[in-house]
């Protein structure tokens, strides 16, 4: 059984303008999560992705479908026992030490004292912040602020857990260690739902990915499967003029990587050899192509972009 | 549990932010003023001619200059720092990021208001129990009369402060502003409240369109009634019973209807 089940679900906000007009921010959306893998939510910045973490949350409600969390609906707080969250640009009281703001959310989460005192000093270690436990997060840059928060969302061991950019703002050793702790998490059975702009993150690391644009679900499968489908070919030529590059992103939605290089996406060799009659037509000299592995990157792009033309 | 921590973290909120220690401070400063004024030499010649009367003239007397002085002290001064305190929890509880978190925990909507609302109450009772016995033992002590009574206006003044802050949480929730939801309370509390209580003899000898009195008396019927609660207080202590118990039933029922509609605002809202 799925542990998240959103079935048709629609979200519409009123217009801001008065006008009778709605945004639709998620138009009959439907996706399962399997209990102990890592979920990868992508989508362009007003996709819906924030929008469908918080109806999962309950932290706004739907206006059509049905959404089961551990075949729960989500109007059933008690699921919550069972969740962590870290959300994008999380604010905690600013007066609070490290541990204090732990020892607040561990008990808001049902947790005894007792269990508390014993889950801050691991989760503190977990992160790398057992030395700052007892400064007051004022003190505390970006990172290590992300850190907390990703501790805060695993303070109640939970079974499944909704992180929202969680490594914004860490540096690049930290986001290994953020990996790593992910990994950890799923080898011991738990279920996470990420969501993250940083796609060669989510392709390290997720079993199942789903691309969101405008509220519609674009694709959705593991990261093979939806880069499997299409090669990628790497193009070198001379420096192209600004009319051939927009021809070429409108006739074959290539990827530009410069004036002179530039990426295309296909299943089919008919295609390639398309695009090479029309830059032989074209007068462009052809240094070389190699045939590549498709990145989620370059599928995204390829994907987003198709639906930007649409 | 929930209630426990959402009061310790309330509680902690007010006195990291130095405020209690800024209400601390003026209630000291006030009493140690009096302290002052009350072992001066004319004081003695105050008590002297309070008790011409008779002893209990004179009881009369130290009572009602006890529960006046405790009325406008309160009103004007402590009611105002604390409602300017309590303003900004609902705004910042509702802040981007700080609402999320909280939402994503197993606690339903209705407790969180309830909770905030009665912990914020309860550090009034607080405030207000500490500024009511100083000034009781100190008046006492110096009169020889303990008129016991006298600290049920500990009750009166935080249920006073309930009503108020009932409202400033309403408008909290629905403005999501510290500096609205506080001038619009305050405006409410002090000058419209207080014209309301007195509209007899005000507003009615001004006006002599019966519907202008209509909304008027509307007005005073469905808004709390501070004054009126102030004054019923006062009239309790000084043991002269009270007229009618309408502003009192009214203002408890403003409280109970904005709670009942901040629950509501609060559990259908996206944020």
């Amino acid at each position: 059984m799925p542990i998240v089940d959103v079935k048709k679900l629609t979200k519409q906000y009123p217009a801001k303008n008065f006008s009778k007009d709605k945004i639709t921010a998620l138009n009959n959306f439907s996706l399962q999560v399997e209990p102990g893998s890592i979920f990868g939510l992508l989508g362009p910045n007003g996709a819906g992705k924030t929008t469908l973490v918080k109806i999962l949350l309950g932290i706004t409600f739907p206006t059509s479908g049905e959404v089961n969390i551990f075949e729960k609906p989500v109007t059933d707080i008690s699921y919550k026992f069972k969740v962590g969250y870290l959300p994008e640009n999380h604010r905690f009281p600013n007066y609070l030490s490290g541990e204090q703001v732990l020892s607040y959310y561990g008990r808001m989460s049902g947790m005894a004292d007792k269990e508390v005192k014993i889950k801050i000093p691991e989760m503190l270690s977990l992160v790398g912040m057992s030395d700052w436990a007892k400064t007051k997060i004022k003190k505390y840059s970006k990172g290590m602020m992300q850190r907390l928060g990703l501790a805060q969302a695993m303070i109640n061991s939970p079974e499944l857990i909704f992180l929202d950019e969680p490594t914004d703002g860490v540096d690049p050793i930290g986001r290994k260690e953020i990996r790593d702790i992910l990994l950890n998490l799923k080898n011991e059975g738990k279920t996470i739902f990420l969501n993250s702009h940083l796609l060669s993150e989510i392709e390290l690391v997720c079993d199942k990915v789903a691309i969101l644009d405008k509220g519609t679900l674009v694709k959705m499968g593991s990261v093979e499967e939806i880069t499997s489908g299409e090669d990628s070919y790497l193009f070198h030529t001379n420096d192209l003029t600004d009319s051939l590059v927009n021809d070429l992103i409108l006739k074959f939605k290539v990827v530009m990587h410069g004036k002179n290089e530039f990426s295309y996406a296909t299943s089919s060799i008919e295609d390639v050899n398309n695009i090479l009659d029309f830059l032989r037509s074209e007068k462009v000299l052809i240094f070389g192509f190699n045939k590549e592995k498709t990145s989620l990157e370059d599928m995204f792009i390829n994907i987003i972009g198709k639906q930007t033309v649409n | 549990m929930i209630f426990k921590t959402l009061l310790y973290s309330t509680i902690r909120e007010a006195i990291e932010k130095k405020i209690v220690l800024a209400i601390f401070t003026l209630i000291g400063l006030v009493v140690f003023l009096m302290l002052l004024f009350i072992n001066l030499d004319s004081v003695d010649g105050i008590q002297q001619m309070l008790s011409l009367g008779g002893d209990e003239t004179y009881r009369e007397n130290i009572i009602r200059f006890t529960s006046e002085l405790l009325n406008q002290f309160t009103f004007l001064a402590v009611f105002f720092l604390l409602l300017i305190f309590s303003a900004s929890y609902i705004p910042s509880m509702l802040e981007k990021g700080s609402i999320d978190v909280l939402l994503s925990k197993p606690v339903s909507r209705p407790k969180i208001i309830i909770a905030k609302f009665l912990s914020v109450v309860f550090l009034a009772f607080i405030i207000l129990s500490f500024l009511i016995l100083l000034i009781w033992i100190m008046v006492s002590a110096r009169s020889g009369i303990w008129h016991f009574p006298f600290l049920t206006s500990i009750l009166w003044f935080t249920l006073i402060f309930a009503i108020l802050y009932s409202f400033q949480m309403f408008l909290g929730l629905v403005t999501q502003n510290t500096i609205i939801s506080l001038a619009i309370n305050l405006f409410i509390l002090f000058p419209i409240s207080a014209v309301l209580a007195v509209r007899e003899q005000t507003i009615f000898t001004l006006v002599d369109s019966g519907f202008v009195k209509f909304i008027v008396d509307f007005l005073y019927y469905i808004l709390p009634k501070a004054w009126d609660l102030r004054e019923m207080c006062v009239n309790l202590i000084l043991g002269y019973g009270v007229e009618s118990y309408q502003p009192l039933i009214t203002s408890v029922l403003f409280m109970f209807t904005v709670i009942s509609l901040s629950v509501y605002y609060f559990s259908k809202k996206d944020y």
